[in-house]
């Protein structure tokens, strides 16, 4: 029988569902488990969001799917895309300014190191440039700022500038080229470069 | 002196009734989350952010995350005109809708981050930090912040002897005294009680008893502003 479903194989196998508020009693712990969305106080579950209870009959757990917007958290292993600041050898800053594809209030501050094992790219200075938009993973979240890697082939930088005239480069090739001055650039290029949706 | 049923209030409330209250929510596109409260001629918008990342950043803590409030009234919400700086009374409703809402949200899971609430009052008639607070708590919600509950505020004092439900303006100037209290109805705390004027051990029991009672009927409202937004939500996305 599909997990899910009780004994008819039809009737979805949970007890109900209701629209709840933030701090509504669901149940007590001898009955169910505390889910996703739900909290235990001295005993009792709450919900913590706005939005459906489900009950789960078979795992003896309740949770609440959430009928509101998702706050963003950047966590470890994310996609994100932000402005590159200042660059040096060993260290770029980002402006983060969209988490998985969604655009955060205010940018979060990132850090792109030279990748440790792999060395694709002598230093930073050879692979982003001051103005780039650049993609990357999230490796890490605890100092402070995150720690974003742009190794895989799909990340690094998605858009740049010329450094002469300020136009939009265009990928060719290996390199990249300033269409309206013809200056050439280096730059640790993501595989969709000029094609990623900004906003 | 009449009776409490016979008597009226100079607005032409009965001593336990509050004044008419209108919440919406979602009123601000730009904004994370936001709520708008009409409570008697009481007009305020409430705009919240986050949770996002601190600036400046030395006040960021590395364990928790940190709220931070702005109450503010306009400089045409009063007669006469007010002056737009922060003056020091918005300076202590903003410390105090801090801590009338923190209780209510898991700060420990944003490390290093914030939460922002501003609150803008339009237009007021007594009673604005728990209007402020009433509103923040449905924008709190509508950001989709995790929250232990709603927080609503009410205030009860004493206006000519007697002692009375959510204090207008005229009544908080000329009244006796004067106590704002939020409430979490679900968890059955008080996140916020001050008190303003004098009143006997008695006399403060009731005012207590009756502000949580405003907090229950406000709490009301605060669920259908949220209801409604969400099946409003449901309704275009059905479309």
């Amino acid at each position: 029988m599909p997990r899910g479903f009780d004994d008819s194989g039809h009737t979805p196998h949970r007890l109900r569902e209701k629209f709840v508020y933030p701090g509504e009693r669901l149940a007590v712990e001898e009955e169910f488990f505390s889910g996703r969305g739900t909290y235990l106080d001295k005993g009792v579950i709450r919900s913590e969001e706005l939005g459906i209870a489900l009950y789960d009959i078979r795992e003896r757990e309740v949770r609440v799917s959430k009928a509101t917007r998702e706050p963003i958290i950047p966590k470890e292993g994310f996609e994100v895309i932000g402005e590159v600041g200042s660059v040096q050898k060993r260290m770029a800053n980002v402006d983060v300014f969209m988490v998985s594809g969604r655009e955060v209030s205010r940018p979060y501050t990132g850090v792109i190191y030279p990748p440790a094992s792999k060395r694709s790219y002598r230093g930073l200075d050879m692979a982003v440039r001051s103005g780039d938009i650049i993609k990357g993973r999230i490796i890490n979240t605890k100092n402070r700022v995150l720690q974003i890697s742009i190794d895989e082939e799909e990340h690094g930088v998605i858009l740049a500038y010329c450094s002469r005239c300020g136009s939009p480069l265009e990928y060719r090739r290996i390199r990249l080229h300033c269409p309206r001055c013809g200056r050439a650039d280096r730059r640790k290029v993501a595989k969709r470069y000029g094609l990623e949706a900004l906003n | 002196m009449s009776s409490n049923e016979e008597w009226r209030r100079v607005d032409g409330r009965r001593w336990d009734e509050l004044r008419e209250i209108r919440i919406e929510s979602g009123v601000l596109p730009n904004a994370d989350g936001s709520a708008y409260i009409e409570m008697g001629r009481n007009k305020i918008i409430v705009g919240v952010y986050g949770p996002r990342e601190m600036h400046p950043k030395h006040l960021a803590r590395p364990h928790t995350g940190i709220l931070r409030c702005r109450y503010h009234m306009a400089p045409f919400s009063t007669e006469p005109r007010r002056s737009p700086a922060p003056s020091r009374r918005d300076m202590e409703i903003t410390m105090v809708m801090r801590y009338a809402l923190e209780p209510a949200i898991f700060l420990e899971r944003y490390p290093r981050s914030t939460i922002d609430v501003y609150a803008e009052v339009l237009q007021a008639d007594g009673g604005t930090r728990c209007a402020s607070i009433t509103a923040a708590a449905v924008a709190l919600a509508d950001a989709g912040i995790p929250l232990k509950d709603l927080v609503a505020a009410c205030s009860a004092g004493k206006y000519e002897g007697r002692i009375v439900l959510d204090l207008n303006d005229h009544e908080d100037k000329y009244g006796e005294a004067d106590l704002p209290l939020a409430y979490m109805p679900n968890l059955g705390s008080i996140t916020l009680l001050q008190m303003d004027g004098l009143l006997s051990p008695e006399e403060l029991d009731r005012c207590i008893n009756l502000a949580i009672e405003g907090c229950r009927k406000i709490y009301e409202v605060q669920r259908e502003a949220l209801k409604r937004k969400y099946e409003a939500k449901k309704e275009v996305e059905g479309n």
